[in-house]
């Protein structure tokens, strides 16, 4: 290189170093003020210290226990229409639920009332969720807790619901008993339609996160526990039914599972995200699995953590989003970004899958854990939210990726996302869950945001002047989990799918938020049951809540 | 707080007060120093004395070798052996920073502990502050001027340095540095001799040096890195420990996840210090007693400070955790000093200078600290209070007094008699990290009260020695 040419260019490297420069900035078309915290406002105090590490064998597992952060559930416990909030602690941090007191007194406000409702436990919680598991129209309660099967931590529990504000812990002879730890995802479905919820537990064993010939911090052992599918039994009761249900081969460090219909026959399939390896989909056959990966295009190799299922564009095909970490400094994960698998059928009829994040702009979310889709600004088109953190892991090794930011991606007119901000909803911090549910029945869809170390957040949705349409599935029992809901207004279309999962360690309200725009009334509302059956509900003024279930609208 | 440890602190107190003002006087004759370029007679810390490896030039001017050596000058200039990025990165800034930057780098890669980056740094600061003196030495003896000055053909891409091309100062310092980091981290060796390598076809390119000129230095470097590496080969370093941990009752008990573990550095309390005459030097006295009045006051504020916790609090206790894989405590005063450095804009000596009176201090700090903690062996928080759990990992060694707090009064000492201006900041500063310790669950507030309070003293014993190091004529 010409003796000048050096000049100049150093003199212009400096200059750019000095002035901040290459730095892109990228259009937005951000609303002001959509999110804002208002969790101490409202009661909801809480914060997701650290706990005891009582099963960690070396600094590494210590910090993966301590990261890997607590999940929430949501549900309309008691009955009287508003959505109340279940929180889980590390050890040492008993898990707290937060009664919602819109109906008793107008504001929601939260108050403690575990106590009251029995559900007092020791914490070590990981992930939660409510569902009516024996079929008498109340929220029952699955929480998995990190446990070594006999001295260390706490068994999970199923709580039967006793509708009279109060649960019992019937796990004894229940035969729901999974050990292990660390709990990576919780999911439900009818997966042998038989009329009632299974439930499939993952766990991150931690299998391959270290080399310890190499590294002084990597593991000296392995996190004990296997994945696991209990069938439903009835009346509390379950059956182990891994092996002869052909998942017995999902095991090392997985993390969120969701049930859903990917193939489009009516029965719920299997997808489990996976850390290190390539993510899996399980084909259900009538009710036996079958690995199918490969065949439908799935198989992203990285640090699969959370997941998100739609159908984007109304097509009929699910789409799933999976977030991953994604390191400007290259220092952490494998850097293979966040997945978004839109669904195609050809001609034969088979489904197969396209990894589309990068094209749609929404592939990098740093450490991304919990997400999902749902109409924040209640315009008709779904929006993307992603959650992240790692930072007592990350500590120094990446400033860039410590210090990100939740991020909301909105969607537009064409089926596609373009990056919001300076909306309140670029939540910094240390984030895991996020569950979209709307505490002050406005319509809009509120987040609960759970996080490693510091408070739990409750991001207000801010959204005004737009009508919307709320669907709660909650009391069609097994015939919600993976139900789909069309809904159009104005010419536009959407539709959402309900899911026991998804996310991270989310345990989801089963309530779906969708925004109408400028209409007052919904012209079309259709609900594809997990069955397949459909029912069409015709059209449906808008502004209100609706329970629905395969018997009808109430 | 016991009447003994009253006493103690007040007596603590007295000594700071007095130091402090010590060290204000010699605040502003420091900034002074701080501003001179050439370190002509600085009293060097590993070296005998400033002239003890003075080189004579092995190219005569003119001669047919030096007009070789101009010629490969031009040809560097002309197709340069290195980026411009490499080239901007060893010539933006005095190259002593890019080596405490190398060595942190290592040191986050390799997960050392805290009290051995401590070590580390003041053993590379050290042999790059007298690498710095003696090749001032040598460039008075014999003055030269720069390649571009004697040849036309050359253009000065860099600035040259102060007095004499004659002997590199920047491959001393590599040189120096080189030496240090191969004996620590010898599995790094190729990649440390590969930067020094680069060094020098920087030099090269930017035209401030010949060959001879860069070797000489290199070969001044060497021989005060093989000083320090003799040091560190008797400092006491590679001891291995041999006894048990005591017990009973208040006494420090390993806790997960380190429980099968040994103690970190249970014998550095008997390294060979660079300021005090030993480790036990300036001891505390004891914690408050187990389950004395004093005791239970001090388990009821860390039960109550971790209740009622708030998400700054949270924030303050992370950002100092500095635990394994970061640059540790000592790494992190390293880079507020090189900041300081930077943003005052000071040249190749002062810079020095600062890292390394902030070096030894830091190195000293946690020697006094270590000695502290194994002649007492305090129970943690996590151990002593049934059911605690610490917001931040409970480190695997006793708890009085606190390193963090050790660490950070000296640094903040030492930084404060440089940089006055921010003095007060940094006091802020070393207070915040000290009180972290407490947000995070880890540490008894006498812990960091006495920690503080001994790395004070600590940098007003290094503030001393800058007062009289020579920099002052």
């Amino acid at each position: 290189m010409p003796i000048v040419l050096v000049v100049i260019a150093v003199v212009a490297t400096l200059a750019l170093v000095a002035a901040g420069g290459w730095r892109l900035t990228r259009p937005s078309n951000a609303a002001a003020g959509l999110c804002s915290n208002v969790a101490a406002v409202r009661g909801l105090t809480f914060r997701g210290a650290y706990g005891t590490t009582p099963f960690a064998t070396d600094p590494m597992s210590a910090m993966m226990l301590r990261n890997m952060g607590n999940g929430a559930a949501v549900a309309d416990v008691f009955g009287d229409g508003s959505l109340d909030v279940l929180l889980l602690g590390q050890l040492g941090h008993p898990n707290r639920l937060f009664r919602n007191q819109l109906a008793a007194t107008g504001r929601p406000d939260f108050v403690d009332v575990t106590e009251a409702a029995g559900l007092t436990n020791d914490g070590g919680s990981r992930a939660a969720a409510f569902a009516d598991l024996d079929g008498d129209g109340r929220p029952d309660l699955i929480v998995m807790n990190d446990w070594d099967g006999a001295k260390a931590g706490s068994p999970s529990k199923l709580y039967r619901n006793l509708g009279d504000g109060t649960f019992a812990d019937v796990t004894p002879g229940s035969g729901f008993a999974p050990v292990g730890y660390l709990v990576g995802g919780l999911a439900m479905a009818d997966y042998n339609h038989d009329g009632r919820l299974d439930i499939f537990v993952t766990y991150w064993t931690m299998e391959l996160a270290g080399d310890p010939a190499r590294d002084a911090m990597a593991i000296k052992g392995r996190f004990p526990g296997e994945n696991r599918l209990y069938e439903n039994l009835g009346d509390m009761r379950f059956r182990d039914v891994t092996s002869e249900a052909g998942l017995g081969q999902t095991t090392a460090d997985s993390f969120t599972t969701v049930f859903a219909d990917f193939t489009g026959d009516g029965w719920p399939d299997l997808y489990v995200a996976l850390d290190h390896r390539a993510d899996q989909l399980y084909e259900n056959h009538g009710g036996t699995f079958r690995l199918a990966s490969a065949e439908h295009g799935v198989g992203h190799v990285g640090n699969d953590m959370g997941l998100a299922v739609t159908d984007l564009g109304g097509d009929g095909m699910l789409d799933l989003y999976a977030t991953n970490i994604t390191d400007p400094n290259h220092q952490f994960g494998t850097g293979s970004g966040n997945t978004l698998l839109v669904g195609r059928r050809s001609g034969d009829g088979t489904v197969t899958y396209v990894d589309d994040a990068r094209a749609a702009g929404v592939d990098d979310t740093g450490w991304g854990w919990g997400t999902t889709f749902t109409d924040l600004d209640l315009d008709g088109h779904l929006d993307l939210y992603v959650v992240q953190g790692m930072q007592e892991f990350i500590a120094e090794g990446s400033p860039e990726l410590h210090d990100q930011k939740a991020r909301l991606f909105l969607g537009t007119d064409a089926n596609g996302f373009a990056p919001a901000a300076n909306d309140g909803c670029d939540l910094p911090g240390d984030q895991r869950t996020v569950i979209p549910f709307d505490y002050d029945r406005d319509g809009a869809p509120d987040l609960l945001i759970t996080q490693v170390a510091y408070s739990t957040v409750l991001l207000e949705n801010g959204s005004t002047g737009k009508h919307w349409l709320t669907v709660d599935l909650s009391r069609a029992g097994a015939q919600a989990a993976g139900a789909r809901v069309t809904v159009g207004a104005a010419g536009s279309r959407t539709t959402q799918v309900a899911l026991y999962g998804g996310s991270y360690l989310a345990g989801m309200p089963m309530e779906l938020y969708f925004g109408l725009g400028g209409a007052t009334t919904a012209d079309e509302l259709s609900v594809t049951w997990a069955d397949g059956t459909v029912s069409d509900l015709g059209s449906m003024p808008g502004d209100r809540l609706i329970h629905v279930t395969p018997a009808g609208v109430r | 707080m016991t009447a003994a440890i009253g006493r103690r602190q007040a007596g603590l107190g007295l000594v700071v007060i007095v130091a402090t003002g010590i060290a204000l006087v010699a605040t502003t004759v420091l900034v002074q120093a701080a501003r001179a370029e050439a370190p002509a007679g600085w009293d060097p810390i590993l070296a005998s004395s400033p002239d003890a490896f003075r080189a004579a030039p092995r190219v005569e001017l003119g001669s047919v070798e030096d007009r070789a050596e101009l010629d490969e000058v031009v040809a560097h200039q002309a197709r340069p052996p290195v980026t411009i990025e490499r080239i901007a990165y060893w010539t933006a800034g005095p190259s002593p920073a890019r080596w405490n930057e190398i060595l942190l780098a290592t040191v986050r890669k390799a997960k050392t502990n805290p009290v051995r980056v401590s070590r580390a740094l003041a053993l590379l600061n050290a042999a790059m502050y007298d690498a710095i003196i003696a090749t001032c030495d040598t460039k008075i003896a014999y003055r030269r001027p720069s390649p571009a000055e004697r040849d036309a053909r050359i253009k000065e891409l860099a600035p040259p340095d102060e007095l004499s091309s004659h002997a590199s100062v920047d491959a001393a310092v590599a040189a120096a540095a080189v030496s240090v980091l191969a004996t620590i981290y010898p599995d790094h060796a190729d990649e440390y001799a590969r930067l020094a390598d680069e060094v020098t076809e920087v030099r090269l390119t930017v035209g401030t040096h010949t060959r001879s000129d860069l070797d000489a230095g290199t070969e001044i470097g060497r021989q005060i890195g093989a000083l320090a590496v003799e040091r560190a080969k008797a400092d006491g370093a590679d001891a291995v420990w041999t006894g048990t941990i005591p017990t009973g009752d208040g006494l420090w008990v390993p806790a997960k996840p380190f429980k099968d573990d040994q103690p970190t550095e249970p014998l550095a309390g008997t390294w060979r210090p660079w300021l005090m005459p030993s480790g036990s030097s300036v001891r505390p006295g004891p914690p408050p007693a187990y389950k004395s009045p004093e005791w239970q006051a001090e388990a009821d504020t860390v039960v109550r400070v971790d209740e009622a916790l708030t998400d700054d609090q949270t924030r303050i206790a992370r950002f100092w955790a500095d635990g394994a894989g970061t640059d540790t405590p000592p790494g992190h005063w390293m880079r507020i000093a090189i900041e300081l450095a930077r943003r005052d804009h000071l040249g190749m000596a002062p810079m020095a200078r600062v890292l390394a009176h902030l070096a030894l201090a830091q190195a000293d700090a946690f020697i006094a600290c270590w000695d502290a903690k194994y002649t007492y062996w305090s129970g943690r928080p996590i151990g002593l209070i049934p059911g605690f759990a610490s917001t931040i990992i409970t480190p695997n060694f006793p708890s009085y007094i606190s390193g963090h707090s050790t660490l950070s009064g000296a640094s903040s000492v030492v930084l404060a008699a440089f940089f006055p201006a921010d003095a007060d900041s940094l006091r802020a500063q070393a207070e915040e990290a000290a009180v972290s310790r407490l947000y995070g669950g880890i540490h008894w507030p006498s812990d960091n009260d006495v920690g503080l309070r001994v790395g004070q003293q600590i940098g007003v014993i290094a503030v001393a020695r800058a007062g009289h190091d020579g920099a002052l004529h």
